[in-house]
């Protein structure tokens, strides 16, 4: 009998990645040959201590870096042989991001809803008011939708990141250490959120050290120097 | 909502905004207010000349046969519409070889000149009775020996062919006027001074007499040969561009006087002027034009790349203000070429606040402290030409910059550190500071008067600031090494020093930077200080040396000067000869008077002048001949033969007890031999004699022909030297003062935005050692250790960098090396109160900002990271 053979999709990959920076006249490797398959409707956690070169392994796969050797898949488009016009629309058409500090993830001086309409206007989605409404229920805010950035919680605005970059159902949600800056209720509220999201069949990439992140994980890579360790 | 969220994001750039109007202010500054500058300039150094010049002498002239009324009437129509930069036209009648008879017995008939001018009796020296019909004024000691008396019956005639006399008549003199003097010069007058000056010029050798009247008759008199139709510039608001207007509309005047006029030139030195005389003034002008916008121009290169620099520097901090916003708007996908439109944009008002800001001040600057208030229309076109074109440069700069720094934010490509950053970039300040320093000597500087005008040299006129910057460039590498050897001094400082001084010490490239910076404009003022310090006592010891003291006044049969005069003043007798094929000018001194009367500078001689004087000084009543050899000072050289040979070939014995380089009385390029007066009068050599004043008052001159002498031919600084060439030269070197300011002004800037684009860090080191326990006044201590060093170690070295290169170029930069005494620095110590009160004013406001800065320290925000 023929072993039955699984064909597993893949909505990003990394393979042979090399990062090096230069710090001080020195050069340090954040990456060292590192490779990392996403598959589709999969939520995989890249964890691993601090300076272990999570950041940078997503910075390269939301196209905000290049690396100096390797290469980085998003579906089937080789990113790293495009121009940085085409990186910039991977970024936009194809991507989610989002980053560590909640402020980073949103024009604070705007309430919640104009956020939420911005990210819609700026991957030309239409949505309507219901769709807004909808998606700001999904991570939770309903009731906050005219709350300007700044009169949320960390927690809250994290959410509403993650809301922000799932306008539009991108390929892929890259998440970089999500609950970072937040307390524990608010980092158990936003893994709520990302678990319906992946319920949802997102595929999603998250770097992060916390466990209750970790253990909402479909597939988890370890990276420990700039190297895999599972 | 794009517009909303500008709106909203402008107001959290508000530093950057700050700094982009504060530069773009400068800019503009710089671009509007050097052709403001150049302007005013020229204005004012066409003023300087025409205040120096018969303004008959360059203004319209128009000489015509006998009386042509219907001529003057189109004349004055043609001159018409120049009336705004004119003065009212002058109509004068000459009567030449009239002859005088004074109706008092013993006198015989003279010949005068009649001349007729209405309002003559104005500018003469002292107020006169005004003559009605039938009166004339008369020149004081007319008809020796008993002169004229105001009241004296004369009788005029000319006379005629064959004893015919066509025109006679009786004439009372309604006042007399005193000899009219050289220098002042009357403005009004000077168009005559043919015919009220002798060829001579001695004080006893009277000119012909020179009768004035105003009667109408005279006015119309057909017999009288010569009408002059004069128009002359009115030098109130005559700019530059007015003047070479006026000189071409005299040109017109002049062209249409020939086709309408009988033009009579026959008398001597009464011929038509037109407009070139004037256009002459206005070359002059121009020239001194060129060599202020000779050493204007690197200076102004300077202070642009410094703005364009700063205006990056702003930039990036506007950038840096808004980095997150920019790094989201990249992760969601826009151009960094849109973000660096939206920034642009964002500080397009900022930039056109500050333009128009700059401008204003410039031409606010140049209007009331500038060398003139009036400016040229196309000064002042060429100023908005440039404050749009830095607008729309600024701009663009803010654009590009954004766009290159959003670019790096996000998928920004990996900056290599360039092997360039090895070569000695440094040395070619150095070379060009040498090449510079070689042709220094062909700036023009000042001119004794009458030579050409001084020249303008780019490469020379470069010179004092390549000399700044060449040793600051060569200094900036050590400094950096220094400061990063440095990165732990100040262990045992209390800890508010410390940390001040190791945030500074940190950052070694940053500190380097505003101390070097510190130090340009700390030697830019500096320098343009001692250069205009010390160009001015050049001046004047130059001037003080050719003339023997601050007013010389030629005199007869003087020996004595009348109170106040002996106070200050002396009487010198002079002489010329020869000592072998050595030409020698000869001075004697009066012992008792001689050193109050003149200055002395101490390097002259290796003696004082007590003992000069007092060893020239014959040992009583000696009867002195030619045979009797009398001590004397041997002046700038030595005498081949001690027996002097006068021009008239009368020997006088001399035997020198001293030398001198310079003395009072040294003319250029001549042996002096200084002697006791009484031994060169006795000696039988033909003499002149001369007074010589020390800080006279300015009617010196009429006091003292008011007291008897008999003078003339007075001579004061302004007769020596090319007045233009010294303000050109002074207004050339307030161009590097201007440098120090606003290089000053960027070092604050700069400082202003370091400390701006650190107020995170400073914050959360605030927060850190609040928790250690330093209080606000322990932070402001720290300030001033972080910001202190740099600014007052660069203050000391610009100030020594600049008195340097003072000394080094001082004697090149002297264009009168052929005149004693030589160049020297003089350095007030007054002249670094302005450096140290920058620096102060400058760490003042910085402490104060930083205090403000970290007094709104938001803990909670500071902790989260979201200050």
């Amino acid at each position: 009998m023929e072993p039955h053979e699984t064909t597993i999709v893949l909505a990003a990959a990394v393979r042979g990645v090399v990062r090096r920076f230069p710090v001080s006249g020195d050069v340090v490797t954040a990456l060292d040959r590192v490779d990392l398959d996403l598959p589709v409707g999969r939520t995989t956690v890249v964890a691993g201590p601090s300076g272990s070169g999570k950041s940078t392994l997503l910075a390269l796969l939301s196209c905000m870096q290049r690396p100096d050797e390797g290469s980085v898949m998003i579906g089937a488009t080789d990113v790293l042989a495009l121009g940085r016009r085409a990186r910039r629309e991977v970024r936009r058409d194809r991507l989610g991001i989002v980053l560590p500090q909640p402020s980073e993830n949103l024009l604070d001086q705007l309430d919640a809803i104009t956020n939420l309409r911005w990210a819609a206007r700026r991957r030309r989605v239409v949505l309507d008011s219901d769709d807004l409404d909808e998606l700001l229920d999904s991570v939770g805010l309903a009731a906050t939708r005219a709350r300007r950035v700044r009169e949320l919680s960390g927690g809250e605005q994290q959410r509403l990141a993650v809301a922000c970059a799932l306008v539009g159902r991108p390929e892929l949600i890259i998440l970089d250490e999500p609950t970072a800056s937040l307390d524990r209720t608010s980092a158990s509220a936003l893994v709520d959120v990302l678990a319906a999201v992946a319920a949802r069949g997102s595929t999603m990439v998250i770097a992060t050290h916390d466990p209750l992140v970790v253990e909402a994980a479909d597939v988890i890579a370890g990276l420990d120097h700039g190297r895999r360790v599972r | 909502m794009p517009g909303l969220i500008s709106k909203r994001f402008r107001r959290s750039g508000a530093a950057g905004l700050v700094a982009v109007t504060a530069i773009a202010a400068l800019g503009s500054a710089c671009l509007a207010g050097s052709p403001l500058y150049l302007s005013s300039v020229a204005t004012a150094a066409l003023q300087s000349e025409l205040s120096h010049t018969c303004l008959a002498d360059v203004g319209l002239r128009i000489p015509m046969r006998g009386v042509q009324p219907d001529v003057i009437t189109s004349l004055e129509n043609l001159a018409a519409p120049l009336a705004a930069h004119t003065q009212p036209s002058v109509l004068t009648r000459i009567a030449p070889s009239i002859s005088v008879a004074a109706a008092v017995s013993g006198t015989r008939p003279i010949k005068a000149y009649l001349v007729y001018r209405a309002g003559q009796a104005q500018n003469l020296l002292r107020p006169v009775k005004v003559p009605r019909d039938g009166e004339v004024l008369a020149p004081e000691g007319m008809n020796p020996p008993k002169g004229t008396s105001p009241g004296d019956v004369l009788t005029l005639s000319v006379p005629g062919s064959a004893g015919q006399v066509p025109w006679k008549r009786l004439v009372s003199v309604a006042d007399t006027y005193p000899p009219l003097p050289t220098r002042p010069e009357s403005a009004y007058w000077c168009g005559l001074r043919s015919l009220l000056r002798s060829a001579s010029n001695d004080p006893a050798d009277p000119p012909t007499p020179v009768l004035f009247t105003a009667s109408a008759e005279i006015r119309t008199a057909q017999v009288f040969r010569i009408s002059e139709w004069e128009l002359r510039p009115d030098t109130a608001r005559l700019t530059r561009h007015d003047a070479a207007v006026l000189a071409d509309r005299f040109d017109e005047i002049a062209a249409a006087a020939h086709r309408l006029v009988d033009i009579d030139e026959h008398m001597n030195g009464r011929t038509v002027i037109d407009g070139k005389p004037l256009r002459a003034v206005v070359r002059h002008a121009g020239a001194s034009t060129a060599v202020v916008a000779g050493t204007m121009a690197p200076v102004r290169l300077v202070a642009l790349l410094s703005s364009l620099a700063m205006l990056g520097a702003a930039t990036t901090l506007l950038t840096r203000e808004r980095q997150r916003e920019l790094r989201l708007r990249l992760l969601k996908g826009q151009s960094p070429w849109l973000l660096g439109f939206r920034i642009a944009r964002t500080a397009a008002g900022a930039v056109v606040i500050g333009t128009v800001v700059g401008g204003a001040v410039a031409w606010s600057a140049v209007h009331f402290f500038g060398p003139a208030a009036e400016l040229e229309p196309a000064a002042v076109h060429l100023a908005v030409l440039g404050a749009t074109l830095g607008t729309i440069t600024a701009f663009v700069l803010v654009g590009c910059v954004a766009t290159a720094r959003a670019s790096t934010l996000v998928d920004g490509r990996s900056r290599r550190r360039s092997r360039a950053r090895f070569a000695p970039w440094e040395l070619i300040p150095v070379a060009a500071a040498v090449a510079a320093f070689a042709r220094l000597d062909r700036f023009g500087g000042i001119q004794q008067a009458g030579a050409a005008v001084g020249h303008a040299d780019f490469w020379a006129q470069c010179f004092p600031l390549l000399a700044i910057i060449a040793p600051l460039a060569l200094l900036a590498r050590p400094t950096v090494a220094l400061l990063r050897r440095w990165r732990l001094a100040g262990a045992r400082f209390p800890p508010a020093v410390l940390t001040g001084l190791r945030r500074s010490l940190a950052e070694p490239g940053v500190t380097a930077a505003v101390l070097l910076a510190t130090a340009l404009a700390a030697g830019s003022f500096t320098l343009a200080r001692l250069l205009t310090d010390s160009t001015g006592v050049l001046l004047s010891e130059k001037a003080t040396v050719f003339l023997g003291s601050d007013l010389l006044i030629t005199a007869r049969d003087v020996t004595v000067l009348p109170p106040p005069f002996d106070a200050t003043g002396t009487v010198v007798a002079r002489s010329e000869g020869h000592s072998g094929a050595q030409s020698v000018d000869l001075l004697g001194i009066d012992h008792s008077t001689f050193a109050r009367a003149v200055k002395w500078r101490g390097d002259a001689s290796d003696r004082s002048l007590e003992q000069l004087v007092t060893a020239v000084r014959l040992p009583g009543r000696q009867a002195t001949g030619a045979s009797t050899s009398v001590p004397a000072i041997v002046v700038g050289g030595s005498l081949p033969d001690t027996q002097l040979m006068s021009l008239t070939l009368r020997p006088m014995a001399v035997h020198p007890i001293a030398t001198a380089r310079w003395f009072p009385g040294l003319h250029n390029g001549a042996v002096l031999v200084v002697v006791d007066k009484d031994a060169l009068v006795a000696s039988g050599l033909a003499t002149h004699s001369e007074i010589w004043l020390r800080d006279p008052p300015p009617d010196a001159f009429a006091r003292l022909s008011a007291a008897g002498l008999i003078v003339g031919s007075p001579s004061d600084l302004s007769h020596v030297f090319d007045v233009t060439s010294f303000l050109t030269v002074r207004w050339a070197y307030a161009t590097l003062s201007i440098l120090g300011a606003l290089v000053g002004i960027v070092v604050l800037l700069a400082q202003l935005l370091v400390l701006d684009a650190r107020r995170q860090t400073r914050q959360a080191s605030h927060v850190l050692t609040t928790r250690m326990g330093l209080t606000q006044r322990g932070e402001a201590v720290g300030l001033v250790a972080e910001l202190a060093p740099a600014l007052a170690g660069g203050a000391v070295l610009g100030v020594l960098i600049g008195w340097l290169v003072t000394r080094m170029s001082i004697a090149r930069l002297d264009s009168l090396r052929q005149l004693r005494p030589p160049a020297r620095v003089i350095a007030h110590p007054a002249a670094s109160l302005p450096v140290i009160a920058g620096v102060v004013a400058s760490l003042v406001v910085l402490v104060v900002v930083g205090v403000v800065m970290i007094r709104h320290t938001r803990v909670m925000e500071v902790m989260r990271g979201t200050a």
